[in-house]
C-alpha cells in the first residue's frame, strides 16, 4: 500500500496539461538549445518560450509532444543562428550527437513523469537526488522520522517508474 | 513472492536497516521480474539525479496560456450566433460585433472550413473569408501573422478542391509571407508545403511539387510526425507515377501501405490500394491490380465512403475497357455512371458517359452510341461546362451521328475533357 502522499495525478485539462508540460520540458529544452546549438544561456529561455508558443497555437495537430518540442526547438535553434547569420559556426562545429536525441526523451519522460506526482512527492525527489541531502536532512525539513522520509523517497520513485512505464 | 518496489529501491541503496539485504539478493538470483524492476530502478535513479528533470515554474507562461484559452467560452456564443445566418453575412457581423474577435474564434472558423472540404468547397471558402475578417482584426502582430498564413492555407485547400490552382499558389505565397514573422513556424511551414505540392500535382507542375512535397516530408520526419511524413509520401509517389517513373511509385506505395496498415489508417489504406492497383495496370499486371482494387473497393464500402467506391470500380471498368473486354466493361460502366448519378457527382457521371459511348462505338452501335454522345452532351449543358469542353462532346456527337468515330477518337474527346488546361479543343488529324 503507497503512502497518499505519493499521489499520481493525469494532466487534465488543456490549461494545467500546457503549464504543467512547459514546467517538465523547459529545462530540458534550453539544455539542448544551449548544448547542442550554442545558443547563449541567456538567450535559450527566449527560443523555448517561442517554441512553447508556436506549440500552444498548433496543439490539436500534433501527435507526440516530446518528438515535436524536441524537433521544434531544433528547427528554432538553426533559426537563431540563421537571423544572426552564423549559421555556419552553430552547424559547422557543434556537432549534433547521434545518442542524445534518444537520451533527451528518456529525460523529457522523468520530467513528465515528475510533474504527475503530488507537490510533496516531487519536493522530496528533489531533495533527495537534485540537491543530494541525506535522508536525515529530509526527514528535518519535511518533519518527519529519517525511517519514513527513507520509505517516502523510494515510494516516490517507484511511482516515478510506473508513470514512465504507463506513459 | 516478489518484493515490493521500495524495498528493491532501498537495497539498491544499500539500506540495510530498512530491508533484509541477504533474503532480496537471493531472490534476485532467481526472479526475473524483481531483476528487471531493479535494473529499471538503476536508470531511475540515474535520471532523477539530472538536475535538468525536475521542474522549473517558468515565469510569464502561465499567463500567456489563461491569455490564449480564456475565449473558449465566448468564442463558442460567437460560433453559435453566426451558425444561425447565411455564411455570406458572417464577417459583417463579426465587424459590427467586435467582442466577438478572438484567437479561438479564428479557429472555431477554420475548423468549421476544414469540415466542409469535401461536401461544399465554395462554402468552406466562404468561412475562411469570415476567419479572415477575425484575424485582421486581432491586436496581437504575431497572432495576425500565424492566424492570417492559417486561414490562406486553409483557402488554399478549398480552392484546390475547386480546381482553382492558380488562386491557391497565390494563397500558399501569402501563408509563406505572413510565416516569415512568426518566430517558429517551420511546422506550418510544412503544412503549407504539403499543400502546394498537391495543387502543383493538379497542375502538371511535377518538378516543382517534388520539390514541395520533399520539404513537407523532411519538416514533419524532424518534428517526430511521422505518420503526416507518409501521408506527404502519397502525394510524392503519385508524382513519380505521373511523371512516368510507375516502378518507383508502386515501391513506395508498397512500403506506405505496410505502415498505414499498422497505423490502422483504413481510409488511407484504401486510397493506396487504389494507387497500387492504378500502377499495376499501368505495368499490364491485371490479377495483381484487380486484387488491389477489390481491397479498397471493401475498405471503402466498410466505410460507407460510396464515392471513392465507386472511383475504384470505375478504374476497373475503364481498364476492362482498354484490354477490350467490351462487354465486361459495358455493364461495370453501366453500375458506376448509375452509382455516380444517385450521389450527385455529376462531373464524373458525364464523362463515363463518353466512355460508354466509346464502348458502342467500338462495336459499331451508332443508334446506342449516338443516344449516350446526346446524353454527353446534355450532361456536360447543365453542368454549365467550359466552352473548350461543351465543344469537344459536341464535335464528338457529329462524329458519332456521321458514323465516322472511332475508339481512339473517343479516346481523344476524353483526355480533352480530363485535361486541366482550358486550351481550345482541336479536332484530331487521325480523323480524316
Amino acid at each position: 500500500m503507497y503512502d497518499p502522499e505519493v499521489r499520481v495525478t493525469a494532466w487534465v485539462t488543456p490549461r494545467s496539461k500546457l503549464i504543467d508540460e512547459y514546467s517538465a520540458y523547459r529545462r530540458l529544452l534550453c539544455y539542448l538549445a544551449t548544448r547542442r546549438f550554442g545558443i547563449p544561456e541567456d538567450e535559450a529561455g527566449a527560443v523555448v518560450q517561442d517554441v512553447f508558443v508556436a506549440y500552444l497555437r498548433n496543439q490539436e495537430q500534433i501527435n507526440d509532444s516530446k518528438a515535436w518540442l524536441i524537433g521544434a526547438t531544433c528547427n528554432a535553434s538553426r533559426q537563431f543562428w540563421r537571423k544572426r547569420g552564423r549559421e555556419a559556426k552553430a552547424l559547422g562545429h557543434i556537432r549534433p550527437s547521434a545518442a542524445e536525441p534518444l537520451d533527451l526523451v528518456r529525460r523529457m519522460d522523468a520530467a513528465r513523469a515528475l510533474s504527475m506526482l503530488s507537490p510533496r512527492c516531487r519536493e522530496v525527489l528533489r531533495l533527495r537526488f537534485a540537491e543530494e541531502y541525506p535522508s536525515a536532512t529530509i526527514a528535518e525539513k519535511l518533519s518527519t522520522t529519517v525511517a519514513y522520509a527513507r520509505k517516502l523517497v523510494y515510494q516516490c520513485m517507484a511511482a516515478t517508474r510506473r508513470m514512465m512505464e504507463n506513459g | 513472492m516478489h518484493f515490493e518496489e521500495w524495498e528493491l529501491l532501498a537495497f539498491l541503496d544499500g539500506e540495510v536497516e530498512l530491508v533484509d539485504a541477504e533474503a532480496i539478493r537471493a531472490h534476485l538470483q532467481s526472479c526475473a521480474e524483481c531483476a528487471g524492476t531493479v535494473k529499471g530502478l538503476g536508470e531511475i535513479s540515474l535520471l532523477l539525479r539530472d538536475p535538468l528533470v525536475h521542474q522549473d515554474r517558468g515565469v510569464g507562461f502561465d499567463r500567456l496560456v489563461s491569455e490564449f484559452l480564456q475565449d473558449d467560452g465566448s468564442a463558442d456564443a460567437a460560433m453559435a450566433n453566426l451558425a444561425s445566418r447565411p455564411v455570406d453575412t458572417w464577417s459583417s457581423m463579426i465587424v459590427r460585433n467586435p467582442a466577438w474577435v478572438s484567437e479561438s474564434l479564428c479557429r472555431l472558423l477554420v475548423d468549421a472550413a476544414r469540415s466542409q472540404y469535401e461536401r461544399d468547397a465554395n462554402r468552406a471558402l466562404a468561412i475562411t473569408d469570415a476567419a479572415r475578417t477575425v484575424a485582421d482584426l486581432l491586436q496581437s502582430p504575431q497572432s495576425v501573422a500565424s492566424l492570417r498564413a492559417t486561414v490562406a492555407k486553409e483557402r488554399a485547400n478549398a480552392l484546390r478542391l475547386l480546381g482553382r490552382y492558380d488562386e491557391a499558389l497565390t494563397e500558399l505565397d501569402w501563408a509563406e509571407r505572413f510565416l516569415s514573422h512568426v518566430p517558429v513556424s517551420d511546422f506550418e511551414l510544412a503544412f503549407v508545403n504539403w499543400t502546394r505540392a498537391g495543387v502543383l500535382l493538379h497542375m502538371t507542375r511535377f518538378a516543382e511539387a517534388l520539390i514541395a512535397a520533399g520539404d513537407a516530408i523532411r519538416t514533419f520526419t524532424d518534428f517526430g510526425d511521422h505518420h503526416r511524413a507518409a501521408q506527404v509520401q502519397i502525394i510524392e509517389a503519385g508524382l513519380y507515377y505521373e511523371q512516368g517513373d510507375v516502378q518507383r511509385a508502386l515501391e513506395r506505395y508498397q512500403q506506405l501501405a505496410v505502415h498505414f496498415e499498422s497505423s490502422g489508417d483504413e481510409l488511407t489504406l484504401a486510397r493506396l490500394e487504389a494507387n497500387l492497383a492504378a500502377c499495376e495496370m499501368s505495368l499490364d499486371d491485371g490479377v495483381a491490380a484487380r486484387n488491389h482494387a477489390e481491397k479498397a473497393i471493401r475498405i471503402f464500402a466498410r466505410l460507407g465512403n460510396t464515392s471513392e467506391e465507386l472511383r475504384v470500380r470505375w478504374t476497373l471498368a475503364t481498364a476492362l475497357l482498354r484490354e477490350e473486354r467490351l462487354e465486361e466493361a459495358l455493364e461495370s460502366l453501366q453500375a458506376v455512371h448509375g452509382g455516380f448519378k444517385k450521389i450527385g457527382m455529376q462531373g464524373e457521371a458525364a464523362e463515363t458517359l463518353l466512355e460508354l459511348t466509346e464502348i458502342h462505338v467500338r462495336r459499331q452501335e451508332w443508334d446506342s452510341a449516338l443516344a449516350l454522345a446526346r446524353s454527353a452532351v446534355e450532361a456536360f449543358r447543365q453542368m454549365n461546362a467550359p466552352v473548350h469542353i461543351a465543344d469537344a462532346v459536341a464535335w464528338l456527337e457529329r462524329a458519332v451521328q456521321s458514323t465516322n468515330a472511332t475508339g481512339p477518337l473517343v479516346t481523344y474527346v476524353l483526355n480533352h475533357v480530363r485535361s486541366t488546361t482550358a486550351e481550345q479543343f482541336t479536332p484530331p488529324s487521325f480523323t480524316n
